[in-house]
């Protein structure tokens, strides 16, 4: 099986993600990317919307978020937004 | 000399203001803590993102953003001018305020200057002035405030910038150097001033040092990813103004009301020195009265 990712998302207020994931599915400004490690290094600009990713356990997880940048390195994901929940976040 | 009743009645007000002054320095003790970890909160993401412009805006040219020409002809100058809103911290606010009044006499002495205030003494400093005030927002510095008022007030700025209704854009905050000093500074904002050759070479060290690749693939292109970049970098500017400035008025405040505190116990140390005096010589004229008529009846 493939190595994990690195996936890290940052707000101005809190980091909110940062661990080490299967696969992450994120909604560019060009159309939506899904990222695996090894991936080539790449900058986009994010529309608001919902990120998806899988967790090293394989548990698919969301996040919304909103007015931000990825940045993708092979073995690290960068996500800079200005703000992103989790799913039960908005929920409650 | 003043009577006893007077100089007890004298301790007792001291000893309540010290109650007062030391419940705002818990208060400011606990905020500033809070302060603190929204800046600590703050740093990774400013830094990364500091790093993914600079790695964007090297490869960039100038004429990429509107943002980053500067006008041909300078006139019109907003400050954005970050105070406290309430008082009883010590020379904060002063220092603030006078750092934009020696700004403005030696560098925009024939420039036509409007405000934007974050926080009510600087609000009531320019209106005390009937200086031009754009905008004012109160309840932030100090509190609890989120990116979102830094987006909006930026957003703004960079309305009137390509609006032309102003050319420059200042931003006056006190940066926090640590719990005993705070300096008040000014920077400018817009247009957005050329990297200097000293953050270049810093820059080209710091590649050296990691496998971070500059050369990204981009989508959109480097100049469209830049130019929505830029304003976000304001955001984070005046974002990262109201942290520091937050955070110092609180260690500020806090250090002002620990030194009225002390000041306080030094008072009522004093006090109570007299009291005892007034007390001792009430009590030895009250003998020399007894001793005296005793003597008297004897004959």
């Amino acid at each position: 099986m493939a190595k994990n990712i690195l996936l890290e998302v940052v707000t101005p207020e809190r980091a909110v993600v940062s661990e080490e994931v299967q696969i992450v599915v994120a909604p560019g400004s060009e159309g939506e990317f899904g990222v695996l490690t090894g991936h080539t290094t790449f900058l986009t600009s994010l529309k608001e919307g919902t990120l998806r990713y899988r967790d090293a356990s394989g548990r698919e997880k969301y996040l919304f978020v909103k007015g931000g940048f990825a940045e993708v390195l092979p073995y690290k994901v960068t996500i800079l937004a200005e703000s992103a929940e989790k799913r039960d976040g908005i929920e409650n | 000399m003043a009577t006893l009743k007077e100089v007890q009645l004298k301790i007792v007000s001291v000893k309540k203001t010290r109650q007062i002054t030391s419940a705002m320095k818990m208060v400011a003790t606990s905020k500033l803590r809070g302060a603190q970890a929204a800046m600590e909160a703050f740093k990774p993401y400013a830094s990364k993102f500091a790093e993914v412009l600079g790695s964007i805006a090297s490869n960039a040219g100038e004429e990429a953003s509107p943002l980053l020409v500067p006008k041909n002809e300078v006139k019109k100058v907003r400050i954005v001018i970050c105070t406290s809103d309430r008082g009883l911290c010590g020379g904060f606010n002063i220092n603030l305020i006078k750092k934009a009044e020696n700004y403005i006499q030696s560098n925009l002495g024939d420039k036509e200057v409007s405000f934007t205030c974050f926080g009510k003494k600087g609000r009531d400093w320019v209106q005390k002035n009937s200086m031009a005030l754009d905008d004012a927002y109160l309840d932030v510095v100090g509190g609890k405030f989120d990116f979102s008022i830094a987006s909006t007030s930026g957003q703004k700025l960079i309305d009137s910038f390509l609006e032309g209704a102003v050319d420059e854009v200042y931003l006056l905050f006190s940066e926090f150097v640590n719990m005993a000093k705070q300096a008040p500074v000014i920077k400018q904002i817009l247009p957005i001033p050329a990297h200097g050759e000293e953050e270049k070479t810093e820059k080209a060290e710091k590649a050296d040092d990691s496998v971070y690749l500059a050369e990204h693939i981009c989508e959109p292109s480097s100049d469209v990813l830049l130019g929505e970049m830029l304003p976000k970098d304001i955001y984070i500017q005046i974002y990262d103004a109201l942290l520091q400035t937050s955070t110092s008025v609180n260690a500020a405040r806090m250090t002002a009301m620990e030194n009225a505190t002390k000041a306080c116990d030094d008072m009522v140390d004093e006090l109570q020195t007299i009291f005892n005096k007034t007390r001792q010589a009430a009590i030895t004229s009250d003998l020399m009265d007894i001793v005296g008529g005793a003597e008297a009846l004897k004959g």
